[in-house]
């Protein structure tokens, strides 16, 4: 029997992580067949993205008050264990704080004590538009969010030239981020298929 | 991505009118509240504006989600209201970095008033980091030692 596998969607705050996740998740579910789970982790006390996906009529397990990779820690591996004893899913995605570090999920996951997972994939939004700026104002924690990346996402394409975008390319290649990046606007749907097909693939 | 300077307000706003405040007035309102709250952070000194952002659930009559990463006055809206309502419940997150917690206090709590009241409606602001409403945080064996890394 095929055991869970985790997606985790991370990028920096205000990426567009919700919008992606809204946007791929049907076409994940119709082209895998899986059953999928989502586990939204929002910053503030009373968590918007939870409110907003389940608006679009999504099933999420909120994590609210803080950021799973620090110290929500515990609470994630209990609610991931508690989807997968009681929901069973195949794959699991999560939308960490746009604070968080993936590495660390994994990391945190070490200490997962249900059965072992089939494996887990990071995919990491970057805000075309912003980049310049987060990459200097935060450019250690943002580097390592895209060297522990499987998959990295230029988001809001629509929002900036092609000059630019190849601009943030460029940089995002200094950082040794050795893995497929796409552009995308999860807002207006370009490239979204690649996206399905780079975030599910084997 | 925790800096020193980084800073978080949340605060829940409930808003009472005598009479129902149309959906247009209500989306145009919070979209004007995320725009000034950006500007005026800005203005103050914030270094980066991470994410700000609101959701107004009005159960079978809609929601509203309107956000905005920056100062330009370009605030995204999702969601849609059906039909006016008498009273409205915002979640607002404001989150962004080289301010200090209560200089952002100071700066979103007048312009939630001002843009939430509309005629004759009464304002009440929660700052929900003081209401404790969410899970404690919870620590497990073995993630103790581990370093921040947010």
């Amino acid at each position: 029997m095929r055991r869970m596998e985790m997606l985790i969607v991370a990028g920096f705050l205000g990426s567009g992580k919700t919008t992606l996740v809204l946007s791929t998740i049907e076409k994940i579910i119709e082209r895998t067949g899986k059953k999928v789970v989502i586990i939204v982790n929002d910053f503030g006390t009373v968590g918007i993205d939870g409110k907003i996906m389940e608006k679009y009529g999504l099933k999420v397990a909120e994590l609210a008050s803080g950021c799973i990779c620090c110290t929500l820690g515990g609470d994630l591996l209990t609610t991931v264990q508690d989807i997968e004893e009681n929901i069973k899913p195949d794959l699991l995605v999560i939308e960490p704080t746009g604070l968080a570090d993936p590495e660390a999920i994994v990391r945190a996951m070490d200490h997962y004590p249900g059965k072992p997972l089939e494996r887990i994939r990071s995919a990491v939004i970057i805000d075309a538009a912003r980049f310049p700026a987060i990459f200097k104002a935060l450019n250690r924690p943002l580097t390592s969010q895209v060297k522990s990346a499987d998959l990295v996402l230029i988001n809001k394409v629509d929002a900036v030239s092609p000059e630019v975008l190849e601009a943030v390319k460029a940089d995002l290649r200094t950082l040794d981020a050795d893995v497929p990046i796409i552009y995308v606007s999860a807002l207006n749907g370009t490239n979204v298929d690649e996206a399905v097909d780079a975030m599910v693939a084997s | 991505m925790i800096t020193s300077d980084f800073v978080a307000y949340s605060l829940r706003a409930s808003v009472t009118s005598t009479s129902p405040a149309a959906p247009d007035l209500v989306r145009d309102r919070l979209v004007a509240l995320m725009n000034a709250i950006a500007l005026e952070c800005d203005k103050a000194g914030a270094t980066l504006i991470g994410h700000i952002k609101c959701v107004l659930d009005a159960g079978n009559k809609g929601f509203l989600a309107v956000s905005t990463t920056d100062a330009s006055g370009r605030a995204t809206v999702r969601g849609e209201m059906k039909e006016g309502v008498n009273e409205l419940n915002v979640i607002i997150n404001v989150l962004l970095y080289g301010l200090a917690r209560i200089k952002v206090q100071e700066i979103v709590d007048p312009l939630v008033r001002e843009h939430m009241t509309f005629d004759g409606a009464k304002v009440h602001l929660e700052d929900l980091d003081k209401t404790h409403e969410a899970l404690a945080p919870i620590q497990i064996r073995g993630l103790e030692d581990e370093p921040h890394h947010c």
